[in-house]
């Protein structure tokens, strides 16, 4: 039983993160149809932030809004320049990918020259209190990442359902055609989209970081897990991305308890690839592997 | 004159480029060992590149997942050698290239069913799964990987050539670049451009698009088997090399140097490759620039190296585009070509199409059509109107086994059919009523498309083209029956130029001449004389009437009534999915119940 509790304990603790990292790649993509090869890097970018300004002792509080503010900046940057000009290209679909990715190998490059290759320290956000659940230890760093996940989730299937903001976003991934044809502004919900996702990828940041490190090179990581999420969920799908990072989650747990820790490299890859075989559209039926392209 | 002379691309001159590209090689050859492992590293990356652009470039599906598929011929190529030492490199070539081919088949299998964008990711998640497979298996050496075999010398006669590994590196990079020319010189290059740019109306024209996309990739990865094959020389093989980043420099060499060439991956990857040697500064910065790079080509200027070097070439000459110097109207004058014997299919009691009881609805929604039948006879012309949203479009599709009807039986000729591919066997071929032609081809490669049911084995032949057997008929053949449908259309004057510059008129009568090609028995046109002029529309009536003449039964979809009661034998009339007239086109104009659709009465 306590085997068990520690495997749920830390499974959805560490897909929590993964599921909030899904969840920008999804808000990305349902507006724009692009999937944003660069999301960890601007994770990495909150992280070192606020790594770098709490160093300089200044409050935490200062340190976090430096951190979110700096990761929502690239994400504008990064929007205007490798997205905007390439997306509704007909002649070349897939530009979006080349760009992404070299925005990723731009950010994490001048990170690495910033910050270097070693780790840095990060503020702990919470007491280190630990509680106790029967024999299963959680700190309150990990249920205030599992409580963000769960509240981002749900909130923001609410927005998508019941907001005109919600509404505005679904028309477009939808049928963006259609959206503009209605009057959405096409370019400033993608530019939206794109920001909240920045701003997605610094919380998932700053939430991990006090856990695990601050480092220059550790986007990448994440990025892959995120994107592993989303497609285990469903590509496009927001209650989906955060449900795949519960089950990566869990399944990277209970790999490394049953199979031995090695395992959390490639068991993942095997849910997906189970996943992707079983239903290719993922868990909660993702709108846009299907649609024709 | 070949398909290529009217493709107006420029015509390289094989003898001096083979000449050029030896003297190189022999030159390297007797150079430094460091020179010869840059060249190792251009020539294996350049096999690779090209082997990605056929995919990609040629066909429009982006692997992510090229760098794995390398790492398959990589890898089996160095197992093999360290398990059996004593048998020669060269056996384990084809070990290679076939290996690394099923692996393609299979994530092919896997994956091009669904949309393009779900192969990007199967294909990207295939080179993560490899990249943790090959570090965790101790056959393949794990996280340190394995020693690459020792690439075998010359032998002694050959010796005044140099060292060995240059040949070989020049060897597999231009068979890469050899198939990759010869491809797309083929009619097979307009077959896939159609399919990258337009599936639907590769499929009318009778192209298995899943197989042909299945049979691309698979060549594809095959290729990069063989290039994997020559890495392996490099002196060690390890997963570092060929994690999802190997994957993307790939697809950034391809792009760089001008996706759709053949020359440009080469220099793409000859520049990613040569790029750290030349310019010296510090990793980050390395790295950085590097990024910035790519983005700025696919951001500024998409064509990359070849396009710039057509770019700047044709501001030096100052050569533009000429115009047609015919304009559509003028051309309409021109005779119609000689009157062929016509198909067989004679007036023979069968009905060209029947069917009957059609019941369509999309998903759970109302019932688009309901229990039509539809009998066309042969060698008639046969209308099909109806108010906008009566379900013509819906009814044409499932006649052309577009859609699946829910109820309901279709036959050609009295045999039922199957698919879209059955169906263009059976002599069909359509239009479609929004144009969509592929823009980059030229009006005469558009048509070529139109000839893929009778070149038979084409994707086999592509690669070796110009050495494969009949390759010459197969030319003739595109050039005669390309030529002579364009001007059955009227379009001639427009062959050489690129479908998405011609006004919508001539890709209008384009779609005609592509379904008119393949000589079809039954044709089926979508509003084929929406946004035509008055003379282009009479161009139009003559050439269908010609047509019917020669025993061709045509069914065609028309808002312009005028145009339907002039040339159908027949006329059926659809109002919200049901078939509410049928008749001559007389009995039509005065039936009282298609007054009342029509005139709202």
């Amino acid at each position: 039983m306590t085997q068990l509790g520690e495997i749920l304990a830390s499974g959805l603790t560490t897909g929590a993160i993964y599921g909030i990292v899904a969840l920008g790649y999804a808000i990305g993509f349902s507006a724009t149809r692009v999937i944003n090869f660069a999301h960890g890097e601007l994770l990495m970018v909150a992280v070192m932030v606020t790594s770098a300004v709490a160093a300089s002792s200044a409050p935490v509080v200062v340190a976090i809004a430096a951190g979110l503010a700096a990761a929502v900046a690239v994400a504008a940057i990064q929007y205007l320049i490798t997205i905007r000009p390439v997306t509704g290209n007909p002649a070349f679909g897939f530009a979006w990918l080349v760009t992404t990715l070299g925005a990723a190998i731009v950010i994490e490059s001048i990170g690495g020259m910033i910050w270097g290759s070693q780790s840095h320290d990060f503020p702990s956000l919470l007491h280190s209190h630990n509680i106790h659940i029967g024999q299963v230890v959680v700190s309150w760093q990990q249920l205030l990442g599992l409580g963000v996940a769960l509240a981002l989730g749900v909130g923001l299937e609410l927005v998508r359902r019941r907001s005109r903001v919600g509404s505005v976003m679904s028309a477009v991934a939808f049928d963006p055609e259609m959206a503009t044809a209605v009057g959405v502004n096409r370019e400033r919900a993608a530019f939206g989209a794109f920001l909240a996702a920045g701003l997605l990828a610094g919380v998932a940041g700053i939430l991990v970081a006090p856990i695990a490190f601050a480092n220059a090179y550790m986007g990448i990581g994440y990025g892959i897990k995120g994107f592993i999420a989303m497609m285990i969920g469903g590509l496009g799908s927001l209650t989906g991305a955060i449900a795949g990072g519960l089950v990566l989650g869990l399944a990277e747990a209970a790999a490394a308890t049953w199979i031995g820790s090695g395992a959390v490299d490639w068991f993942p890859f095997v849910v997906l690839v189970a996943v992707l075989l079983v239903l290719p559209s993922g868990l909660f039926r993702g709108s846009a592997v299907e649609a024709p392209t | 004159m070949s398909v290529a002379a009217l493709a107006r691309r420029p015509a390289a001159r094989p003898a001096a480029v083979l000449a050029a590209a030896l003297i190189l090689v022999y030159l390297i050859a007797q150079s430094s060992g460091y020179n010869q492992h840059l060249f190792l590293l251009c020539a294996s990356f350049g096999a690779l590149a090209l082997s990605l652009n056929i995919a990609s470039g040629f066909a429009g599906l982006f692997s992510l997942g090229h760098g794995g598929l390398f790492a398959v011929g990589a890898y089996t190529t160095a197992v093999a050698a360290e398990k059996a030492p004593d048998v020669s490199i060269f056996v384990f070539l084809p070990a290679a290239i076939v290996l690394t081919a099923a692996v393609g088949f299979v994530l092919g299998v896997l994956s091009l069913r669904f949309s393009s964008l779900h192969f990007a990711i199967i294909t990207l998640v295939f080179a993560f799964v490899l990249t943790v497979i090959v570090q965790r298996w101790s056959l393949t050496g794990g996280a340190q990987g394995l020693l690459g075999p020792l690439a075998p010398g010359l032998p002694s006669w050959l010796s005044w050539a140099g060292d060995a590994l240059a040949w070989y590196a020049f060897a597999i990079v231009a068979v890469a670049t050899v198939v990759s020319y010869w491809l797309s010189r083929s009619p097979l290059h307009a077959v896939l451009a159609t399919v990258r740019d337009s599936e639907p109306a590769a499929r009318a024209a009778g192209v298995r698009v899943a197989r042909v996309k299945i049979q691309t990739f698979t060549l594809s990865a095959g290729l990069a088997g063989m290039a994997g094959w020559l890495f392996s020389f490099s002196g060690f093989v390890g997963p570092g090399q060929f994690d999802w980043s190997a994957s993307v420099n790939v697809l950034v060499m391809v792009v760089l140097g001008g996706i759709g060439t053949t020359i440009g991956p080469l220099l793409g990857a000859a520049f990613v490759e040569l790029f750290p040697s030349v310019v010296h500064i510090s990793a980050g910065w390395q790295q950085t620039l590097y990024g910035l790079l790519f983005i700025g080509v696919v951001v500024a200027f998409p064509p990359g190296f070849v396009g710039a070097g057509r770019w700047v070439r044709e501001l030096v000459s100052r050569r533009s585009q000429p115009e047609p110097d015919q304009e559509i109207s003028k051309l309409t004058d021109s005779p119609a070509p000689a009157a062929q014997p016509a198909n067989g299919h004679g007036p023979n009691g069968d009905a060209a199409i029947a069917c009957r009881g059609i019941d369509f609805r999309y998903g759970n929604g109302p019932r688009v059509l309901s229990g039509v039948d539809i009998t066309i006879r042969p060698s008639t012309i046969h209308g099909l109107i109806g108010p906008n949203g009566s379900g013509k479009t819906t009814l044409v599709n499932a006649l052309s086994g577009f859609l699946n009807p829910n109820a309901g039986t279709i036959t050609i000729s009295g045999a039922p059919v199957k698919g879209v591919a059955g169906r263009v066997e059976a002599g069909m071929r359509r239009t479609f009523q929004a144009v969509k032609v592929p823009s980059k081809l030229t009006c005469f490669e558009n048509c070529v498309v139109g000839l893929y049911t009778q070149i038979p084995l084409l994707f086999l032949r592509a690669p070796i083209w110009p050495i494969s057997p009949g390759h010459r008929a197969a030319e003739e053949l595109v050039e005669q029956r390309c030529h002579e449908a364009l001007e059955w259309a009227g379009i001639a004057a427009w062959a050489g130029r690129p479908a998405g510059s011609c006004p919508h008129a001539v890709q209008q009568l384009l779609q005609l001449a592509v379904a008119y090609v393949g000589e079809p028995e039954i044709l089926v046109l979508d509003e084929p004389i929406a946004g035509l002029t008055p003379t282009e529309i009479s161009l139009v009536a003559a050439r269908l009437r010609a047509l019917r003449a020669r025993g061709v039964t045509i069914l065609v979809i028309e808002h312009h009534i005028g145009f339907v009661f002039s040339i159908c034998d027949a006329v059926s009339v659809l109002s919200a999915g049901e078939l509410i007239a049928d008749g001559e086109p007389k009995q039509i104009q005065q039936d009282p119940t298609v007054r009342a659709v029509y005139l709202g009465a």
